[in-house]
């Protein structure tokens, strides 16, 4: 993904390595930590493509910059092996190479992130003018050649880190699965700036953060499912902002989730963030939000609203399961359908009155009421670093032994097989 | 006259081989200027000074801040029409209350003798170029940290220059194309905000220093007055010299 690749270099580089990258025909090696390397920065530097850097149980002060493609990094005990960045250190992982997987560790005090995979999109420093085509033309075109391709994080937990837990920007092409993060005053899990993003969140877990999923100008193909976002401030927000390129946000798919009680005056709060909503469309296109379980918010459960100058449009809420909200669906569009519609979701609450009606899947939308949004007191903010740790998590397993192919393409959702949690 | 001070102020970070020295951000320079602001707001406050250039001459407040409840108090003095009538300020997030040293005379003059000197008003930043100068100040610290891969990306961003300031090494680091930031080698603290409008109109300098917790005290009761109850006289009393 760095820039320095151009088109031909990328082809020769997918012959040699093949579509997930690999070890050019050499055996793939194992460098211990501290076994064979003293820090966990050694081996991530010795290793070479389709290695695998097994790290012992200890806590590890370092902040780990990963520049070489197709490197597995994983810890042998999820909850015994942490990086910890004791308030000081920037990033637990910056991963700028693709094909990289993070696994089976725990990332904590990082003033930043835990992990971030980041694509280049640095200003164009000698060039203004190629860098303002590249922002006017990123809208309607999507990833630019800066972009990270591949990325994984498997069963990694991410606590009390400055601003996200788990962090993919300019990233193409992720599984993030089987993770779990808290103690975030931005999100817990974030997505953003790409288009398309090609990115699976399946079987996470977000509690105690600001919002537990963020997914800011996340484009297509972006699949968050069979996961549980609970006592953050906000649940999980599709959404479209100018602060980052790649906008409008479009073409996300929200299936399968609890989202429970994200009111939570425990969990930090954001600037100007929003308090007590499940799940919030933020201005976002064509996403889809299907069989969740969406209970317990202050005001709102699932929410289609505008967001910085953006409108939410065609929208598809469908077989969502929602009680307990101080309205279970809530849509903001001064009474125009905008191609938003409900179907075959469970409620009793709704603003403004009649609006599912006046939206269905399977039948002419017709214009609605306005009405005063609803909302909630936000309460002060707490400290991020004085949010209570979770216990321990489950490892993945087998760690040891278990294949350590580098990052591939995401799996395909099964949507069908996806269905309302209990 | 503030001028030639901002000017040159200005100047330095953008003269000779100093732009020649400006490349591309690296990464933990953007991580640096994204934990300025946070980095104030857990220090508390600091003692400033503000140097602005007003269309019609210079505005400087020399103050405190405590960057956690914005409160803040500063001297006032310059040669605009916005700083000459006012001697002091303090302010909150709700009110600005001024001092104005000729307000007895004024109102004794309309036959409504009182010994006040403070008038208390809301904030008007968008109008008033004391209030958009607090405004500024109360901005320069933030609750949460700001996210390097949107500086890095912004255009503009750059690094300057390393140079000494004070009794310090700092790293001027610009922050999209507006706004420099004067950042410290040791402590990474922020010691100069340079921020100048989009034609390059209205340069403007924070200073800060002597960094830690503020108490802002309001002045006594018994000596302001509100500019409702002024009425028409509190126009009057801005323009009085």
């Amino acid at each position: 993904m760095r820039r320095i690749h151009t088109v031909v270099g990328l082809a020769v580089a997918t012959l040699v390595l093949g579509a997930c990258g690999g070890s050019g025909g050499r055996d793939p090696s194992t460098l211990a930590v501290p076994g064979d390397h003293a820090t966990i920065q050694e081996a991530v530097d010795a290793a070479q493509p389709g290695d695998l850097v097994l790290i012992s149980p200890g806590v590890y002060h370092e902040q780990i910059v990963v520049e070489t493609d197709d490197v597995v990094i994983r810890g042998l005990d999820r909850n015994e092996v942490v990086l910890d960045g004791r308030d000081e250190l920037f990033d637990g992982f910056l991963v700028v190479a693709d094909g990289v997987a993070v696994e089976n560790l725990t990332v904590t005090r990082y003033v930043q992130n835990g992990v971030i995979f980041t694509g280049d999109t640095q200003y164009e420093f000698d060039d203004p003018q190629a860098d303002q085509e590249a922002e006017v033309g990123a809208a309607p075109t999507g990833n630019g050649p800066g972009v990270l391709e591949r990325y994984r994080v498997s069963h990694v937990t991410a606590v009390n880190n400055g601003t996200y837990g788990i962090y993919a920007f300019a990233a193409r092409g992720g599984l993030i699965e089987d993770s779990y993060a808290s103690g975030h005053p931005d999100s817990g899990f974030y997505v953003g700036q790409c288009k398309p993003c090609d990115v699976v969140l399946d079987g996470v877990t977000a509690e105690r953060n600001s919002i537990g999923y963020f997914g800011t100008n996340a484009s297509g193909g972006v699949f968050v499912v069979n996961s549980t976002f609970r006592h953050n401030r906000l649940g999980l927000t599709p959404n479209s902002q100018v602060a980052e390129r790649l906008a409008p946000q479009e073409g996300a798919v929200i299936a399968g989730n609890l989202v429970a009680d994200n009111d939570d005056p425990t969990a930090p709060a954001i600037t100007n963030g929003f308090f007590g909503g499940g799940i919030a469309v933020g201005g976002g296109i064509g996403n889809t939000v299907i069989r969740n379980r969406v209970e317990g918010h202050d005001a709102f459960g699932i929410g289609l609203v505008p967001l910085d100058g953006f409108l939410p449009m065609d929208n598809r809420v469908e077989g969502n399961v929602a009680s307990g909200n101080g309205v279970d669906i809530v849509v903001d569009t001064d009474g125009e359908p905008l191609g938003n519609c409900f179907s075959d979701n469970q409620i009793t609450t709704e603003a403004p009155d009649g609006v599912v009606a006046s939206l269905p899947c399977n039948g002419e939308a017709s214009m609605f009421a306005s009405f005063p949004f609803p909302s909630a007191p936000a309460p002060p903010d707490v400290d991020y670093r004085e949010v209570v740790e979770p216990g321990p998590r489950p490892s993945m397993p087998a760690p040891a032994t278990a294949a350590a192919p580098p990052a591939g393409e995401p799996p395909a959702v099964d949507l069908e097989s996806i269905s309302v949690p209990a | 006259m503030l001028l030639p001070t901002v000017v040159a102020l200005v100047a330095a970070c953008g003269s000779g081989d100093a732009a020649n020295s400006q490349r591309p951000l690296e990464r933990d320079e953007a991580n640096r200027l994204a934990d300025a602001l946070f980095d104030n707001f857990e220090d508390g406050g600091a003692s400033f000074t503000y140097t602005g250039q007003v269309g019609d001459g210079s505005l400087i407040l020399d103050g405190e801040i405590n960057f956690v409840t914005h409160q803040g108090r500063a001297t006032v003095s310059g040669s605009s029409a916005a700083a000459r009538p006012i001697a002091e300020v303090v302010w909150s997030d709700a009110e600005v209350v001024e001092r104005l040293p000729s307000l007895p005379s004024i109102l004794a003059d309309a036959g409504m003798p009182r010994q006040v000197e403070w008038i208390l008003r809301p904030p008007d930043p968008e109008g008033r170029e004391l209030d958009g100068a607090i405004a500024l100040i109360v901005a320069l610290a933030s609750e949460q940290r700001d996210n390097p891969q949107l500086i890095l990306q912004l255009p503009g961003s750059a690094f300057v220059r390393t140079q000494s300031f004070r009794d310090d090494e700092v790293e001027v680091l610009r922050y999209g194309d507006l706004t420099t930031y004067w950042l410290s080698t040791t402590t990474g603290d922020l010691l100069r905000f340079e921020g100048n409008s989009r034609d390059g109109s209205r340069p403007r300098v924070i200073d800060l220093r002597d960094r830690g917790p503020r108490t802002i005290s309001a002045p006594p009761a018994d000596r302001v007055i509100t500019s409702r109850e002024l009425g028409e006289l509190y126009e009057v009393a801005l323009r009085r010299d």
